[in-house]
C-alpha cells in the first residue's frame, strides 16, 4: 500500500488533493461564518423575539437537522443551476460560474447545516451571561450597543466554543458532500485521482487521512482559543 | 401549484425509493447498536489492548466523512485480489445496497460506542459494589444492574444517533442504490419539479425521523417505571 501512495504521489496527485484541501477550508471556513451568523441571529430571536418568530426558527432547525445533507444540497444546487446558467451566459461569466458556482452552493448549504446547529449554541451562551452583569452595566450607564459590545458578545464567543467545535467538526465533514455537486475538494480530488490512477483505495484513504488531520489540527485551534478568550473568565 | 399528473409521478416514484431507505436505515441501526455494545465493553474493559483498539476505532471512525468510508469499502476494498476471490467477502463487497449498510453500520457504531460509554461510566460505584456484595456474579451484575442504568442514561443521546443513521442512509445514493435521495435527485434532474420533489422527500425523511424518535421516546418512557 505505501509503494502504491508513492506512486500516486509521483504523478503529481498529492499536490492536487492539497489543492483540495484549501478548497475544503475554504468552504468550511465561509460556510461556518455564515452558520455562525445564522446561528446568533436565530438565537437572539429565540431569547428576544415574538413567539410567532420563534417558532419559525424551531421549524428551521428541526426540518434542516433532520432532512439528510445531501438532499439539502441537491435543493440548492438544481433549484439555482438554471438560473446561475442563464445569468452567466447574459454576463458572459461562462468560466467563472463554472468554477465557482459550486463553491457558492456550497458555502450556503454548510452554512444553512450548520446554522441550524448554531441556534442552540448560542442560545445556551446567551443563557449562560449572568443576568446581574447585563443589569450593573446598565447600571453604570452603559448604552446597549456598548453592552453588547463589551460584555454580551466577548462572552457569549467564550461560552459558545466547545459546541461551535462540534459544529465545525460536522461541518468540516459534510464538505465531502459538495463533491457529489462538482466543487473540487479533497473528496472530488480523491474521485478524480482514482479514475486516473485505478487505485481507488489509496486515493481514498489519503483522502480520509487529510481529513483527519484537518479535524484535529483545528482541535487544537479550539483548544487554544479556548484557552487566550478563557483569561479572566471564572475559573479558568 | 404544482400540477395532479406531475404530483403523482412524483409520489409513485418516491416512494419506490422509501422502502429501501428505511430498510437500509433500520438494518444499520441494529448493526451500529451491536457494533457500539461491543465497542463500549473493550473501551471500559481493564485489557489496555481492546480499550486501546475501541479508542483509536472510534476516533477514525468520527474523524472521516461517512461519504469516504463508503467510498474506501465499495470501490476501495473491491479491488483487492483477495476479496475478489473469496466468495463471502465478494458477496459482501460488490453490491452497493449492503456495502451502503455495512459503511454506515461501521460509522454510527463508533459514535453509539461514544454513547454508550458514557451510560456505563455514569452507573453509580456503589450500585456495582452493592451488586458484588449480595453475591451476583459479573455476567448477572452486568444483565441486571450495569446494563439498565447505562441503557436510560444513554437513550436521549442514542436518539440523535439514529437520525444521524437515517440521513446517512442518503449518500447510498452516491453509489447507484436508488433509495430515496436517488430517486428525488433523478427527478430534480429530470422534470424541474426541484421544490416540489425536495418538499416530498423532505417530509418522508421527516416521518421516519418522527417515528423512530417517538419509539426511542416510548421506550424511555416505559424504562422510567
Amino acid at each position: 500500500m505505501l509503494e502504491t501512495i508513492q506512486s500516486v504521489l509521483r504523478e503529481g496527485w498529492g499536490w492536487t488533493l492539497l489543492r483540495g484541501t484549501a478548497m475544503t477550508l475554504l468552504i468550511s471556513i465561509l460556510g461556518m461564518a455564515l452558520g455562525v451568523a445564522i446561528g446568533i441571529a436565530g438565537a437572539s430571536v429565540k431569547t428576544a423575539g415574538a413567539r410567532w418568530s420563534s417558532l419559525l426558527v424551531s421549524g428551521y432547525t428541526t426540518v434542516v437537522r433532520s432532512i439528510p445533507e445531501l438532499l439539502i444540497i441537491y435543493l440548492l444546487f438544481f433549484g439555482s443551476v438554471q438560473a446561475a446558467a442563464d445569468l452567466a451566459d447574459a454576463l458572459d461569466w461562462q468560466e467563472a460560474m463554472t468554477n465557482w458556482f459550486p463553491a457558492l452552493v456550497g458555502i450556503l448549504a454548510i452554512g444553512l447545516i450548520a446554522g441550524s446547529y448554531s441556534v442552540e449554541v448560542f442560545r445556551g451562551a446567551l443563557k449562560a451571561i449572568p443576568p446581574g452583569q447585563i443589569e450593573a452595566a446598565k447600571a453604570i450607564g452603559m448604552a446597549p450597543w456598548q453592552r453588547l459590545l463589551r460584555i454580551v458578545i466577548p462572552q457569549m464567543f467564550w461560552y459558545a466554543l466547545p459546541g461551535a467545535n462540534n459544529v465545525w467538526q460536522t461541518a468540516l465533514k459534510d464538505t465531502a458532500l459538495i463533491s457529489l455537486v462538482g466543487l473540487v475538494e479533497i473528496m472530488r480530488a480523491a474521485v478524480l485521482g482514482a479514475a486516473a490512477t485505478r487505485e481507488p483505495l489509496a486515493l481514498y484513504l489519503m483522502a480520509g487521512a487529510l481529513y483527519f488531520v484537518v479535524g484535529v489540527g483545528s482541535q487544537g485551534v479550539f483548544v487554544l482559543a479556548e484557552r487566550h478568550f478563557g483569561r479572566g473568565m471564572k475559573g479558568h | 401549484m404544482i400540477d395532479a399528473a406531475l404530483f403523482q409521478h412524483t409520489v409513485v416514484n418516491l416512494f419506490q425509493g422509501f422502502g429501501l431507505s428505511v430498510y437500509i436505515g433500520l438494518t444499520s441501526i441494529f448493526l451500529a447498536s451491536l457494533i457500539g455494545l461491543g465497542l463500549a465493553l473493550m473501551r471500559i474493559s481493564p485489557n489496555a489492548l481492546a480499550s486501546r483498539f475501541s479508542f483509536v476505532y472510534s476516533t477514525c471512525f468520527r474523524g472521516t466523512p461517512l461519504l469516504v468510508q463508503l467510498f474506501i469499502l465499495y470501490y476501495g476494498i473491491g479491488t483487492l485480489s483477495f476479496v475478489r476471490e473469496s466468495p463471502a467477502l465478494w458477496w459482501l463487497f460488490s453490491d452497493g445496497g449492503r456495502c451502503a449498510v455495512l459503511a454506515i453500520a461501521l460509522n454510527s457504531g463508533a459514535y453509539v460506542s461514544e454513547v454508550l460509554r458514557g451510560g456505563f461510566q455514569s452507573v453509580p460505584r456503589g450500585q456495582i459494589e452493592a451488586a458484588k456484595a449480595c453475591g451476583m456474579s459479573a455476567t448477572l451484575r452486568f444483565r441486571r444492574v450495569v446494563f439498565p442504568l447505562a441503557i436510560r442514561q444513554a437513550l436521549p443521546a442514542y436518539s440523535n444517533e439514529i437520525v444521524l443513521v437515517i440521513k446517512g442512509t442518503s449518500l447510498a445514493s452516491t453509489i447507484a442504490v436508488m433509495e430515496l435521495t436517488g430517486h428525488a435527485k433523478r427527478l430534480m434532474n429530470q422534470n424541474y419539479a426541484i421544490i416540489e420533489t425536495f418538499i416530498l422527500a423532505g417530509m418522508l425523511y421527516l416521518m421516519i425521523n418522527f417515528f423512530l424518535l417517538a419509539c426511542v421516546h416510548l421506550l424511555e418512557r416505559r424504562l422510567k417505571h
